[in-house]
């Protein structure tokens, strides 16, 4: 006959197999998918933001419960956002200087295979806008908030 | 089954899903005005718009060969982020004021979400260049830039995909480097993870003696055995939350904003069986919620483990109390095996042993 537990006994006893499942649960050694077979950024941000339908993320949850390498990253996400400031509203349209500096350094970075890709298609519309304002724009750069 | 078979259901699956998607046709060209009236000057067309919405299909939809029904399509597409979408085809194409676009929508949050995932701030601009050659695209193929832009299918919102590009370009950013050096050691978040994470090192008792050590191993083995078979009982979910939880480390908080998705299958799933009615469902789950039902998970594992124990290895219930113990046993005192193994009928440990963990090993 089975014997009813007391209140203790029976916090006793989930902690015991909390502390079971936990030792276990860590102690597995994750599946290595092959490489193509990850969850894409694109999945894995429907999945973050909860918008799959059941029939979607049915593949995803499996695939998060053997591949430790796509679950952190969900959990890094989930982690993270909930850190993260609230957004702020979109900046102003106050000029090319952030894009042109990123896209100088990156012009630095790499040589593009064709050379019409060397012409990117983001370069500055307002043709009077000096090396000068660009500096200074890029130094009136608000705060990062972090 | 035959090839040819299977080839002609493939093809009649294939052919029937993009009927139900062309049926639809006019409301894809309704969301392709909407976005070209909002910017004209992207010079996207109807046609890459169309491509655009069925790779999403195809991706989604058409994964489980169940034909998605024409309302199942038409409300797929109805959720897609279709002004992402139309912006991210646009870049992705190289198209000057959608990269302005772009840029004046997303720059700021692009430099804050590098600057949270990394405290360095030249790390954050080596992360900031690294997407950006990414986005742009340096392979050319057939003469298309392969940006990765082509990637997004509008299925999440283009904020939550570039910060999923991101992480992804700071976990290989580091993980280059020499020193290995984790995520959570970069970002900070490493100490309240190492917290909960303080594991116990089990060790083995080198005084004891081989038979009793025999005996332990045996019903370390039984015990694994019966817990793996346990967790393998749970439904998928479970198994995922209880991961977040115990190997990630995620916080009652942050599994609870999971679970709080609106459109979450989590967290349907949690409101089924919680028994709560979609109508009277709170906006919000608090931690205590999840809490308690990690408590039912719990105890869906304890019921599962005792039976397997008692019915597929014959213990008894002195004997699945040595098992729980053996397996959470503090190393500086060991068990007792020799005095607390025996049975209400009088067997000694290796009679005990001998009858019923077998095959456990």
């Amino acid at each position: 006959m089975k014997k009813k537990l007391t209140e203790q006994e029976v916090g006793t006893e989930t902690e015991t197999i909390r502390y079971m499942i936990d030792q276990r649960l860590k102690a597995r050694i994750p599946e290595q998918p092959a490489l193509d077979a990850h969850v894409d950024e694109d999945a894995i941000c429907a999945f973050v933001e909860g918008r799959l339908e059941e029939a979607e993320a049915s593949p995803v949850i499996s695939h998060l419960i053997t591949c430790a390498s796509c679950r952190h990253t969900t959990a890094l996400l989930i982690r993270f956002e909930s850190q993260f400031e609230p957004e702020q509203d979109p900046t102003p349209d106050e000029g090319p200087g952030r894009v042109r500096l990123l896209l100088e350094r990156l012009a630095a970075g790499f040589t593009p295979p064709l050379e019409e890709d060397a012409v990117f298609a983001y370069q500055n519309p307002e043709p009077d806008q000096t090396a000068e304002s660009v500096g200074e724009e890029t130094s009136e750069k608000p705060d990062e908030g972090n | 089954m035959p090839e040819s078979r299977i080839r002609s259901e493939t093809s009649s699956f294939e052919a029937e899903s993009l009927n139900n998607l062309a049926a639809c046709a006019s409301q894809v060209d309704a969301i392709f005005a909407e976005c070209a009236k909002a910017h004209p000057d992207f010079d996207l067309s109807p046609a890459e718009f169309r491509d655009a919405i069925e790779r999403a299909v195809r991706k989604y939809l058409m994964t489980q060969r169940v034909t998605p029904s024409r309302e199942q399509v038409g409300r797929f597409i109805g959720e897609l982020q279709d002004r992402d979408l139309y912006l991210a085809l646009a870049c992705g194409r190289g198209n000057e004021q959608a990269w302005w676009e772009f840029d004046r929508q997303y720059r700021s949050f692009i430099e804050r979400w590098a600057r949270h995932l990394v405290r360095s701030g030249s790390d954050a601009d080596e992360v900031i260049d690294f997407v950006y050659v990414e986005l742009l695209g340096t392979r050319v193929v057939d003469g298309v830039r392969q940006s990765k832009f082509r990637t997004y299918t509008g299925r999440g919102t283009l904020r939550g995909w570039l910060r999923t590009v991101m992480l992804h370009a700071v976990v290989d950013l580091y993980r280059g480097r020499k020193d290995e050096i984790s995520l959570e050691e970069w970002s900070g978040s490493a100490e309240e993870t190492r917290e909960r994470h303080g594991s116990l090192t089990a060790t083995r008792g080198t005084e004891e003696l081989m038979l009793v050590n025999v005996v332990r191993e045996r019903y370390r083995a039984a015990t694994m055995t019966a817990l793996d078979q346990s967790l393998a009982s749970l439904d998928d979910h479970e198994t995922l939350l209880l991961l977040y939880y115990h190997v990630e480390g995620l916080k009652l908080r942050e599994i609870a904003r999971i679970v709080e998705q609106p459109r979450s299958p989590i967290r349907r799933w949690f409101q089924r069986q919680s028994k709560l009615r979609a109508g009277q469902s709170p906006g919000r789950v608090h931690e205590s919620t999840v809490m308690r039902w990690l408590e039912k998970v719990y105890k869906k594992v304890s019921d599962h483990f005792h039976a397997e124990l008692a019915n597929k290895h014959g213990l008894n219930p002195a004997e699945i109390e040595i098992c729980k113990a053996i397996a959470t046993e503090d190393p500086a005192q060991g068990v007792r095996l020799d005095s607390c193994v025996t049975d209400s009928e009088g067997f000694n440990t290796e009679e005990a042993e001998g009858r019923r963990v077998e095959g456990a090993s």
